[in-house]
């Protein structure tokens, strides 16, 4: 009865895990990141490039009312003042990770906090828009 | 059984004691001969109801001295009086394999001469032999094969060149846009390639990566070597000031390589520019470069040291959110300058 059940267990996981690898899966070739606030006004997102590296990618922090952004490595693209958004152009990207780093005027909590990026998917050749951070 | 004892040699043909006789055969030699049964049984030295036997092929197997006389009675070779098959049964001693004769008379594929027979007396098989031989046949038919191929393929690859031009729709007049060629070339190799571009007048080229080996105004010039796989080949043109300030220009272009003879290509992809007064990345023409534009810009010119200012001024007007075309300075102006501007007057 051991083995049927290894088996069933085996052709499960495969049917979780071949939607990730399918190459023209939403989710192969994506970028992943995770963000972390350290000391409650530094603000770190880590990126996980894949391979293919898409050549160009656009960060977007959106910041909480009254916050702003004093320093940042490396340094952001523009502001938009109206939406409260900071974005970061990162181009020759190389599969890897990431790293962003910047300060904020005053205390922010994670939670007030909204990263996404925007590339365009050398597999897929399509954009891809997506939230790391909510 | 070793030689001696397997009995006399005839032209080459070495007969084991006994020997399975074609009786049919028999019949039909002594009749077409016209001798009785009773004529060779005297000869050969056996009666007429042993003669009708072997021809009746109620005793195939005869001894050996009694088939050589009844050959040599009937006036044929012993060949032609065995069964089919014999003949395979029967060898050639190694010493005299090299000065024998021939068979004349062999009917199956037999062992070929000194080869086939072994010295400690077991016949050898024809069959090895044979298989051996066609294999020897195939392997020269697969050298000459190949020999052949060698000395009379084709001079020369199958050459595929092909050569797209990238040309964004339209640039406003006195503003730089990038053009990007790219040479696909295979088989790849070391190569010298000879790119020629040209436009209409009224286009000027700025710069090119690799640098131009000549250019004068709307015609550039490279002469390349290199290891040509898949070649990028990037200048900036601007459309001058005093050129219709609306029109459209045409481009084109050819690659040359020489292998063994000249081969030229036309390039092919994007050929006309519009000129009107949007930024070259501003896809949609709505005065403004979205993130989908800028992303569509750094991916063509990203890296590309000769295009650093002009993505730099497509970054810009990215960052503004928009521009307006500045009709006297004949430039871009980012909103937020824009704005300054429109407030001064």
């Amino acid at each position: 009865m051991l083995l049927p059940k290894k088996i069933i267990m085996s052709f499960f996981l495969l049917i979780i895990f071949i939607p990730f690898f399918y190459p023209g899966s939403a989710l192969c070739g994506q970028i992943t990141g995770k963000v972390r606030v350290s000391r409650a006004k530094k603000v770190q997102i880590f990126l996980t490039v894949p391979a293919p590296a898409p050549k160009t990618v656009i960060l977007t922090l959106r910041l909480p009312e009254g916050t702003k952004v004093v320093s940042s490595t490396p340094a952001p693209a523009r502001f938009l003042p109206e939406k409260r958004e900071v974005n970061w152009l990162l181009a020759d990207l190389r599969p890897g990770q990431q790293k962003i780093e910047c300060s904020m005027n005053q205390k922010i909590r994670i939670s007030d906090l909204s990263v996404s990026v925007r590339y365009k998917n050398p597999r897929t050749g399509k954009m891809e828009d997506h939230v790391l951070a909510r | 059984m070793n030689n001696q004892e397997e009995g006399p040699v005839k032209g080459g043909l070495q007969l084991p004691p006994t020997v399975k006789l074609d009786g049919p055969k028999v019949r039909k030699i002594r009749e077409s001969k016209g001798l009785t049964q009773l004529y060779v049984a005297s000869s050969v030295g056996v009666t007429t109801d042993t003669i009708s036997r072997w021809e009746n092929k109620r005793y195939p197997t005869v001894k050996r001295e009694n088939a050589l006389k009844l050959a040599e009675v009937l006036e044929v070779d012993i060949c032609d009086l065995l069964e089919e098959g014999e003949l395979q049964y029967i060898g050639v001693p190694e010493e005299v394999g090299e000065e024998a004769e021939p068979m004349s008379c062999r009917k199956d594929e037999g062992p070929a001469s000194g080869e086939a027979s072994q010295s400690d007396g077991t016949h050898a098989s024809g069959q090895g032999a044979s298989a051996k031989r066609r294999i020897l046949v195939v392997l020269i038919l697969i050298l000459a094969a190949g020999a052949a191929y060698v000395l009379f393929r084709p001079h020369g690859e199958f050459l595929e060149i092909t050569a797209t031009r990238f040309l964004p729709d339209h640039s406003a007049p006195g503003q730089a846009f990038p053009v990007i060629i790219d040479v696909y070339v295979r088989p790849e190799k070391q190569r010298t390639l000879l790119l020629k571009d040209s436009a209409d007048q009224g286009i000027e080229f700025i710069k090119g990566t690799p640098p131009f080996t000549s250019s004068n105004g709307p015609r550039a010039k490279w002469i390349y070597q290199g290891k040509l796989g898949y070649t990028k080949f990037i200048y900036l043109a601007r459309i001058r000031t005093a050129a219709r300030p609306i029109g459209m220009f045409q481009f084109h272009g050819e690659v040359t390589i020489r292998e063994q003879k000249k081969k030229s290509f036309l390039i092919l992809g994007n050929n006309k520019i519009t000129a009107i007064p949007y930024s070259w990345a501003d896809i949609n023409k709505d005065h403004v470069i979205d993130d989908e534009e800028i992303l569509e810009a750094y991916d063509l010119l990203s890296g590309v040291k000769a295009a650093e200012s002009l993505l730099k001024e497509v970054e810009i007007l990215w960052s503004a959110g928009g521009y307006m075309w500045d009709i006297n300075e004949k430039r871009f102006l980012p909103l937020h300058e824009s704005l300054r501007a429109d407030k001064n007057t």
